[in-house]
């Protein structure tokens, strides 16, 4: 036993020194890098939800990091709520490099949108601010989380959920150069992007194949509705919701912001409801979350977005139904978060089958109440992005890689950490006081530490 | 009357005599108010107040009250009415039928132990005997009359329970109160308030109850301040004849909450639960039977918290709802739900608008039976209070639409600006003391 060890370790060592050769002589093998989180759908900035954190809750998990790896920062950018995540792509390049937000003519032309996230900055963790062609460059810049950001200081992104999906797609972006799907060339201003301008990327509780809650609902409208009130309520807002803060950010889709005179539930109603461009009842709009977050759209994107074999890939999957009912079917753990324990359970995601393609059957109904666990591991499934509804998926290229036991992380695969069982959807980025500030603090750190031995 | 004219004046004389002037002002508003309603109560009947679905006693739900949430209405009401007027809230299974429910409902205001009844609980395939209560109202009678206001299922608990003292449990369960000499005349008014007299889609909507009853209960101990794990919850689910025992010492709340969403009844066939008695079906079976009856006052307010969008006509919930129960407003639940199948009374959009637990149109009155196979008009009066006027005995006096109310706020749970629980209340408590 001690012999094997000594073993392993001779051989890490032997292997991070060949590492240490190739790479960088003078340093050590790990490699800080700036750590960039990004929310899921339906997140929030840090200024907004009256201080509680997406990451962390009541505690602030990003900050917490930063104090803890000065030499490696963490930082959390938030992008728009329920938007696509080929806008959220753009804006978080902005939003870390700095600039102002353009979705590229082409892409806006194609799906009915401006192509300009209206007059706003790429403020780093702000909601409000929202004057970019008048700022100065280096006003902006100042915004920035990581100006230098660039091929020799890449980054590592750690997301939550559909984050997964939008870092992915950054990621692809960046790796073609800067030209969109609808071929806008030059998207991030001359910048000489490529894949290398990303270290590593960890997906948390991502809907990599897609989640079939959003097949178990026909008009998202109540549902993001009781999602923001609950959350508001959640978070500690008054019963009314008059204190709430919180910014849709789909300002290029015409929704004017919150005014100071309007009451966030009257705002939620407009926006929702009034919105100009029907976004989420008219089901020909494609360029909106909730159709990449189902099945059908994240096969789509998994099929142009691809491993890049110069990325680590990480994914953590999360669990929170429980089995065993007389039905057969899931049904959410007693102590779920009730914003979203429903989901867990039959009539959402514990029961639901679809036999058309892509189609879904029992292995769709663990889920942690937001994204079924199957979803959760990577991007396996993908279905040609021209290809008519109703085509049946086909399989993906990915190589997957258990570490969930441990093991050295392979670069171009998906480095698997293994399964939460018993964290839903929200636990799993602190949302509950069942997670203690330390254990969630040491659970965060300690993938901060792996991505720190990364060559 | 003499004697609660007296009361009413000694009170009166009482606040009177008290040193603050301000006091003395609003007493004076109060007696001016007073004499413009019902200057002279007719009557200081009890005031029985019924819970509906989910519902739970005062020592539940860490003292977030179903009557008022963070306000105790039960206690401010009889502080309106300085003790003259009794007003009781009283608690029956949260998710049981009506028949048990009505059952129960009698057994915690005469006291006793709860019998459901012999040809009932066999039917039904439960135990006959049930919890023993001390009854709020021991010496209830005929000539000692009670009103009895229900919310949502309670508002058909009440009905059923004055159909069942009508002819003592005839002709489902004969002799269900033994030889105690029931009447309707034990009965002086029933006030459905929210209540599916109709029933409500969403019990059609939903077709497994567990995760939605685990979710409402989570919720609710959270909108109570309690603990996000659930650990100091106090929530009974008072299943006792179906053999679902009680929270055990000792036991947590969370494998009490785990052990009853398990249970095999949720997925019952039968009809003794309240998941049918709520459905549309399940109603219009329960009207067949369940007559106006004509020695009674029947009251009825409606909620509304639903919006119609314009552009493809179904409806939303407002902005500003109680997420606990706002989902249910929209498509997917009661927003754009129809049917039209035998066997089934027809739904279509006259029943999309709904204060997001029961369809609008089924509040006011139950209008629907069931005949053999068929659903027809029930043929009950209405008579629309709406506007003001005299309630008329046997009739259903509907005081009008509360709007932008949904099912939670009629009962105070979140402080709504256009609504005042509380003046609410004690006005419908005006009008039954002035029958």
């Amino acid at each position: 036993m001690l012999l094997k060890k000594l073993k392993q370790f001779l051989s890490m060592a032997m292997l991070s020194a060949s590492l240490a050769c190739v790479v960088a002589p003078s340093t050590a093998i790990a490699a800080p890098a700036t750590v960039i989180f990004v929310h899921g759908f339906m997140g929030f900035c840090e200024d907004e939800a009256l201080g509680y954190k997406y990451w962390g809750g009541l505690n602030d998990i990003p900050a917490q990091l930063r104090a803890a790896y000065p030499d490696m920062p963490s930082y959390s950018v938030c992008v728009g709520p329920l938007s696509s995540n080929y806008d959220r792509a753009i804006e978080l390049y902005w939003k870390i490099k700095g600039g102002c937000i353009d979705y590229g003519a082409n892409h806006a032309a194609t799906h009915g949108h401006d192509r300009y996230f209206k007059n706003s900055s790429a403020a780093r963790n702000t909601a409000n601010t929202r004057q970019c062609p008048s700022a100065t460059a280096t006003a902006i810049k100042d915004r920035a989380v990581y100006p230098a950001w660039d091929e020799a200081h890449p980054i590592h992104i750690v997301a939550h959920s559909q984050g997964g999906q939008t870092a992915r797609m950054l990621a692809q972006l960046l790796a073609n150069g800067g030209v969109s799907p609808e071929s806008d060339v030059n998207l991030f201003n001359g910048a000489a992007v490529n894949a290398r301008w990303i270290k590593s990327i960890t997906t948390i509780a991502t809907p990599n194949d897609g989640t079939t809650l959003v097949n178990t609902i026909t008009d998202y409208v109540p549902f993001v509705q009781t999602l923001a009130a609950g959350l508001a309520t959640f978070v500690g807002a008054n019963p009314l919701l008059t204190d709430f803060a919180y910014d849709f950010k789909l300002d290029q889709w015409d929704v004017p912001t919150k005014s100071s005179s309007e009451n966030f539930s009257d705002y939620m109603y407009r926006v929702l409801n009034n919105n100009p461009k029907r976004i989420f009842t008219d089901r020909n709009v494609k360029d909106i979350s909730t159709f990449d977050l189902s099945p059908d759209g994240a096969m789509r994107t998994n099929d142009w977005v691809v491993d890049q074999p110069d990325h680590y890939y990480f994914s953590i999957s999360t669990r929170a139904n429980t089995s065993g009912w007389i039905s057969g079917w899931a049904y959410p753990r007693w102590d779920a978060n009730p914003l979203i324990g429903l989901f867990c359970g039959p009539g959402f995601m514990g029961n639901f089958t679809k036999s058309t393609a892509p189609t879904a059957d029992s292995s769709w109904w663990d889920s942690d109440c937001v994204v079924p666990t199957r979803a959760q591991k990577a991007p396996t499934l993908r279905i040609s992005r021209s290809a008519p509804l109703g085509t049946a998926p086909s399989a993906r290229s990915e190589v997957i890689k258990d570490i969930s036991a441990g093991g050295t992380p392979q670069k171009g695969a998906w480095n698997w950490k293994g399964t939460q069982d018993n964290f839903d959807h929200l636990d799993i980025v602190g949302w509950t006081l069942g997670w203690s500030s330390t254990d969630k603090l040491n659970w965060y750190k300690s993938h901060i530490n792996l991505l720190r031995s990364l060559p | 009357m003499q004697k609660h004219l007296f009361s009413g004046a000694a009170a009166l004389g009482a606040a009177m005599s008290r040193i603050s002037s301000l006091f003395t002002v609003s007493i004076g508003i109060l007696a001016l108010a007073a004499s413009a309603n019902s200057a002279y109560a007719a009557n200081s009947n009890p005031v029985i107040f019924v819970n509906g679905l989910a519902g739970f006693d005062r020592a539940e739900a860490l003292g977030f009250k179903y009557w008022g949430g963070k306000n105790d209405l039960q206690a401010q009401l009889r502080n309106a009415y300085s003790g003259a007027q009794p007003v009781h809230t009283v608690t029956v299974g949260g998710f049981s039928s009506n028949w048990d429910r009505a059952v129960e409902l009698y057994y915690q205001i005469k006291g006793g132990c709860v019998d459901y009844g012999a040809t009932h609980s066999s039917a039904a395939g439960h135990a006959r005997s049930g919890r023993c209560f001390t009854g709020v109202y021991p010496t209830w009678s005929a000539t000692n009359p009670v009103h009895l206001v229900g919310h949502g299922l309670g508002g058909q608990t009440a009905r059923m329970l004055a159909q069942l003292l009508a002819a003592n449990g005839a002709p489902k369960n004969s002799g269900l109160f033994g030889t105690t000499a029931v009447s309707a005349s034990w009965v002086r008014s029933v006030s459905t308030i929210s209540a599916p007299n109709d029933g409500t889609t969403l019990s059609d909507v939903i077709k497994d109850n567990v995760p939605y009853v685990q979710n409402f209960i989570s919720r609710l101990a959270r909108e109570a301040g309690g603990r996000n794990d659930l650990g100091d919850m106090v929530y009974d689910f008072r299943l006792d004849q179906w053999n679902i025992a009680v929270r055990a010492t000792g036991e947590s709340f969370g494998s009490y909450f785990d052990r009853v969403l398990r249970a095999s009844w949720w997925y019952n066939t039968g009809t003794d639960r309240a998941h049918y008695d709520l459905s549309p079906k399940g109603a219009a079976d329960m009207n067949a039977w369940v007559t106006t009856l004509p020695g009674v006052y029947y009251f009825s307010y409606s909620t509304r918290s639903s919006i119609k969008n314009t552009t493809n006509n179904f409806h939303y919930p407002r902005g500003d709802n109680n997420n606990m129960l706002a989902m249910f407003c929209g498509p997917d639940f009661m927003g754009n739900t129809t049917r039209n199948q035998a066997g089934f009374p027809v739904i279509d959009s006259t029943w999309w608008e709904s204060d997001c637990m029961v369809p609008t149109r089924s509040q006011k009155a139950p209008t629907i039976k069931l005949s053999g196979t068929s659903f027809i008009a029930t043929g009950a009066l209405i008579n629309d209070m709406s506007a003001g006027g005299t309630p008329k005995v046997g009739q259903w006096n509907w005081k009008g639409l509360k709007d932008g109310v949904d099912h939670l706020d009629i009962l105070g749970w979140i402080p709504n600006p256009n609504f005042d629980a509380l003046g609410f209340y004690k006005a419908h408590i005006d009008q039954l003391r002035s029958l």
